[in-house]
Order: C-alpha cells, then sequence, then structure tokens
C-alpha cells in the first residue's frame, strides 16, 4: 500500500477546551497521522465505465423509475374484478331489502355513540348477518387472493 | 492548496477546494450536464483520493473504500444536476459521500469490534518504541470504528477535514454546536478507553513528518 502521513494542528477549532484536552493532544496527532491511500491504477477507469453503463442504460441521469406495468396487472385486473363483485352485491343487496326495514342502516353502532336503543333492538340481526356477511367475506378473500398473487409475482425478482 | 482541477501533489489529500477548483468545476459540471459523460473524468481524477480516503477512514479496507468510492461518484453524477451553485462543489460531493459510506455501511456493515472488545496495548512488542507507538497508533484508529454511531461519524470526519470543525458539520449536514458536541464525548470515550493517551506517551511515530506536512500545510496557505 503506497501511503504517507498526513496531518494539521488547527487548535482553535478544537471541539472542546476542557483542561485535559489542551494542546498538544496525543489523540489528535494520531487521528490526523493518517495513512494515506492511492487509488489503484484502473479505479478512473472503473467509475467511468459504471457512468457509461448508466448513460448507456435509459432515463438513467433523470426521471422516476418507470412503473412496472407487467407485474401489476394481474394485480389491477384482479382488484377490479373484486371491486366490480362488490359493488353489484352492493347494489344487489340495497334493491333487495325491504325499504320498511331497519336494515337500511345495518350498522351495529358502539355503545359509546349513545344512540338510542330502539334502533338497535329494532334491527334485524339474522337479515343483517346475511346480507353483509357474503360480501364481507368476498371481500376478505378477494384481499387475500390480491396478496398472494403480488406475493409469488415478486418473489424471486430482484428490483431494478 | 491546488488550483488545478487534476489533482496535482500526489501523497497528499486535499478535502478542500479553492474559489478556482469551483469555477473550474462548474465549467465541468456544465459539461457533464450538457451531455458530455466523458468530462466527468476530470471531477474523478481531481477527487479520487480524498473519496477513498475518506471512505477508507469509514471502513479501514482497502477494497471496500474503492468500492465505495466509486458508488458516491455515480451517486454524484447521477444528482450533478442538485448541486446548488453557492455551496463549494467539494462540500455537496463530500456531504453525499457521508451519505453513500453511511448507508452502505449500514447496508452491509464491515467487521468491526465494539469498544470493549478494543484494548490498549501495554507494550505488546518489546522491539522498540516505536513499533509499539505503531501498534497503539493503530488500535486508536480502529477504535472509532467502534465507538457508537453518532460519535464516530463526527469523529472521522474531524479529522479528515484536518480538525475544520465547519467542513466536517457541512459534510454531515449538522449544525456546528451539534458536532461539536459528539466530537467531545467520542473524544471522552476514546479517552477512557486509552487512557495512556493523556500525557504519558511519547510523541507517536511519524510526528517529525507530520511537522513537516504542517510546515508544508503553512506554505500552502
Amino acid at each position: 500500500m503506497n501511503e504517507d502521513r498526513k496531518t494539521n494542528q488547527q487548535t482553535d477549532n478544537r471541539p472542546d477546551s476542557t483542561p485535559d484536552d489542551s494542546a498538544p493532544d496525543n489523540l489528535d496527532r494520531i487521528l490526523l497521522t493518517e495513512d494515506t491511500l492511492h487509488p489503484s491504477s484502473g479505479f478512473t477507469a472503473s467509475v467511468m465505465e459504471a457512468i457509461h453503463e448508466r448513460a448507456a442504460a435509459p432515463s438513467s441521469m433523470s426521471g422516476p423509475i418507470p412503473f412496472p406495468w407487467k407485474q401489476a396487472i394481474p394485480g389491477i385486473a384482479a382488484l377490479a374484478i373484486a371491486i366490480a363483485i362488490l359493488v353489484r352485491l352492493i347494489v344487489t343487496t340495497v334493491r333487495s331489502t325491504d325499504p320498511t326495514a331497519q336494515i337500511a342502516r345495518p350498522i351495529a353502532w358502539p355503545a359509546w355513540l349513545h344512540l338510542n336503543s330502539s334502533f338497535n333492538s329494532s334491527v334485524d340481526w339474522s337479515q343483517f348477518l346475511r346480507v353483509q356477511a357474503g360480501p364481507a367475506l368476498l371481500a376478505l378473500a378477494g384481499s387475500w387472493v390480491c396478496v398472494a398473487v403480488c406475493r409469488r409475482l415478486a418473489a424471486g425478482r430482484p428490483i431494478r | 492548496m491546488p488550483t488545478n482541477p487534476i489533482p496535482s501533489a500526489p501523497g497528499r489529500v486535499s478535502a478542500h477546494a479553492g474559489p478556482s477548483d469551483t469555477s473550474a468545476e462548474i465549467a465541468i459540471v456544465d459539461r457533464v450536464l450538457g451531455g458530455d459523460v466523458e468530462a466527468f473524468v476530470v471531477i474523478v481524477e481531481r477527487w479520487q483520493k480524498p473519496l477513498i480516503n475518506m471512505a477508507w477512514r469509514y471502513c479501514r479496507d482497502r477494497g471496500r473504500a474503492e468500492e465505495l468510492a466509486q458508488e458516491a461518484f455515480i451517486r454524484a453524477w447521477r444528482g450533478l444536476g442538485q448541486w446548488r451553485r453557492e455551496s463549494s462543489f467539494s462540500t455537496w460531493l463530500f456531504s453525499i459521500a457521508a451519505n453513500v459510506y453511511r448507508t452502505e455501511l449500514k447496508r452491509i456493515p464491515s467487521i468491526q469490534l465494539s469498544l470493549d472488545q478494543v484494548t490498549e496495548p501495554s507494550r505488546p512488542f518489546v522491539h522498540d518504541a516505536e513499533l509499539d507507538g505503531a501498534a497503539r497508533d493503530e488500535a486508536v484508529r480502529r477504535a472509532v470504528l467502534a465507538l457508537p454511531d453518532s460519535y464516530r461519524e463526527p469523529l472521522i470526519l474531524f479529522y479528515f477535514h484536518e480538525m475544520d470543525l465547519a467542513a466536517a458539520a457541512a459534510t454531515m449536514g449538522i449544525p456546528e454546536g451539534t458536532m461539536k458536541a459528539r466530537l467531545s464525548r467520542g473524544r471522552a470515550l476514546l479517552r477512557q478507553r486509552f487512557p495512556k493517551l493523556q500525557d504519558s506517551l511519547p510523541d507517536p511515530p511519524g510526528l517529525a513528518s507530520v511537522r513537516k506536512i504542517e510546515t508544508a500545510k503553512g506554505d500552502r496557505q
């Protein structure tokens, strides 16, 4: 290793001024008297080669990383299908529900909201579960499928 | 201080650039931004030595230091358009390099001991005092790498910048006061680990050359 020594003493810029830091300080001298490396002969060429490679690649100097449409299309398609099914189920549910039934507001309000107890008591819970559980389960299944497909597509593919 | 964009003083690491360097570098940066990729070679040649030596202080591994420096140059080339001309090119470049070194060494750490595992050699060599001093000095330098993160980098940069607090703080992108506090703590930790450094040790080997270089630096300024 080619080496030589470099150092300098600039006591006015010392990081602290406690008595034990008064000059001359062996610690400063040791850390300043550091070996100096000389670049290996091929270093510049290696850097420039790497830079030329990146310059030759598209969008290397600037611009965002292109969106990976090929990988995303199956996930987007699955999501679109799931949304379409969910919308259809909601529409079907709303149309099939008797408007006089209290199921129009099928939300189990938390007790701390202090909504009137008559509302809760009037909800037909069996009907509520029947019309809401299906879409909820379907949405969960759809989400799971999306996640599984994405993980499968991402597995083993290095990020470029 | 060098006034040529191409390194002219083999063996010396200049971490600072004067006004003429900056104007020369502005011209080169403009050429690179204008599409002349080959012009970047001037920047590489000018700054390869400081960047490699800076990386060396972060990892103390020659091969890794060159890899890190190469990555820093690539990052600098990519971000050349983001250099705001009001700050010096060297400050901007060192700041990018420090970020690269920090990130890369976090991602793939170099082999390090904890500070407790670094011991002060108590005359492990009986050949002569110089060898003893050299071993101790190397132990102290390696102990810097064993310091906690927040103290290690300030110490590395402070001594890399030849004890220029402002330059070290600018490279790290932290206020000078914070840098000063971290340096004090880092130095105190090192002194705890190496109590004999306080005053009983003779001048470290190479002090004569140190003084020569100090004189040379005085001449440069």
